[in-house]
């Protein structure tokens, strides 16, 4: 019985015990990794029209508006995956929070399909009003504050390497189908 | 030649088409971890169980008239791509989705008349409640399709 008692005990000790992902701090290049997939979504999918307004407008000219928008990457990363979350606004559907990896590559990918629309139901894609106020306040306040840049008119070369990087993270251009199948953003 | 290209499973009528592509868009980026064993957490046994409660919940919040608290009930163009190329993991899902959606339909009920559920990142505890309910089912953790782990909990 004594020995039926040591080993539960030590069952739930190890149980207890059992080690939380070990993490790293994110690099600044794995930063800026972040931000190129956020603005390559933007434009693959043909969102760059829907920031009108938005942010501060650091653009050269009041023809060619080009909006820099606060995003917040989590500090740490997953030290096995490269996993870790970020939260920024994606127009048209408004602020989200999303997970991530950064592959061996270096490329990052974001988790979910904004053509889904961050339902409630997708914790690791979804829309931050989903969330607890104060924990999204939270979140913001401990992560890194950074700034992407979304120009209102980029040019082709931009468009088309958005759309190649794309294709490398996901398989998939929103850009290259909508084209082929004649439809709009 | 054998052609060996999957099937691509047609729904019946228009409830089994719409309520298969909620299930479809709420999990086609899960896949069973391939290091579990049949019938336990993350297995694809595990991932149809999961499926059919995300069914049996999505058309109870469907029909109380509340469709924009799940996945919308339309393919995107990425999935229909998949689809129609032949993807593999793609039709697997999708078909699956539908069999979890008749099983719905037909009046199936493994969640308890749950009304919630999530899909919720590994790091995140399967025990956080849902709007303030405590979770009762838990499925996984799955893999999702960029490598990260993640459950599906249901609550009332």
């Amino acid at each position: 019985m004594k020995l039926l008692t040591l080993l539960l005990a030590l069952l739930s000790l190890s149980i207890q015990a059992s080690p939380q992902a070990q993490k790293r701090k994110v690099s600044e290049s794995e930063v800026k990794a972040v931000i190129q997939a956020v603005e390559d979504e933007i434009y693959d999918y043909g969102y760059q029209k829907q920031f009108y307004q938005m942010g501060k407008d650091v653009g050269t000219s009041p023809n060619a508006p080009r909006s820099r928008i606060r995003i917040y990457v989590e500090p740490e990363v997953d030290a096995e995956d490269g996993g870790a979350r970020v939260i920024y606004k994606l127009m048209p559907h408004g602020e989200v929070l999303r997970d991530f990896i950064i592959r061996k590559d270096g490329l990052v990918v974001l988790s979910g399909n904004p053509q889904n629309g961050f339902p409630p139901t997708q914790e690791a894609s979804t829309k931050t009003v989903y969330m607890d106020d104060d924990e999204v306040c939270q979140l913001k306040h401990d992560w890194l504050k950074e700034f992407f840049v979304v120009d209102d008119s980029p040019s082709p070369e931009r468009i088309q390497e958005a759309t190649q990087r794309q294709k490398a993270r996901t398989g998939f251009s929103d850009r290259e189908y909508r084209l082929a199948h004649s439809k709009k953003p | 030649m054998a052609q060996n290209k999957p099937q691509y499973d047609n729904p019946q009528n228009e409830a089994e088409a719409r309520l298969s592509n909620v299930v479809y868009n709420e999990t086609s980026s899960l896949r069973p971890d391939p290091n579990s064993k049949p019938g336990t957490g993350g297995s694809a046994e595990a991932l149809h169980d999961a499926r059919e409660g995300v069914a049996e919940v999505a058309n109870r919040v469907i029909d109380s008239g509340h469709p924009g608290r799940v996945a919308p009930s339309e393919l995107n163009d990425k999935d229909r791509r998949a689809l129609s190329a032949g993807n593999a993991d793609a039709i697997n899902a999708h078909n699956d989705s539908l069999a979890a959606a008749r099983q719905a339909l037909g009046g199936a009920n493994n969640t308890s008349g749950d009304t919630q559920y999530r899909l919720r990142t590994g790091s995140v505890s399967p025990d956080r409640p849902i709007n303030g309910r405590d979770t009762n089912f838990v499925y996984g953790p799955f893999l999702n399709t960029i490598g990260r782990r993640e459950t599906v909990v249901f609550a009332p």
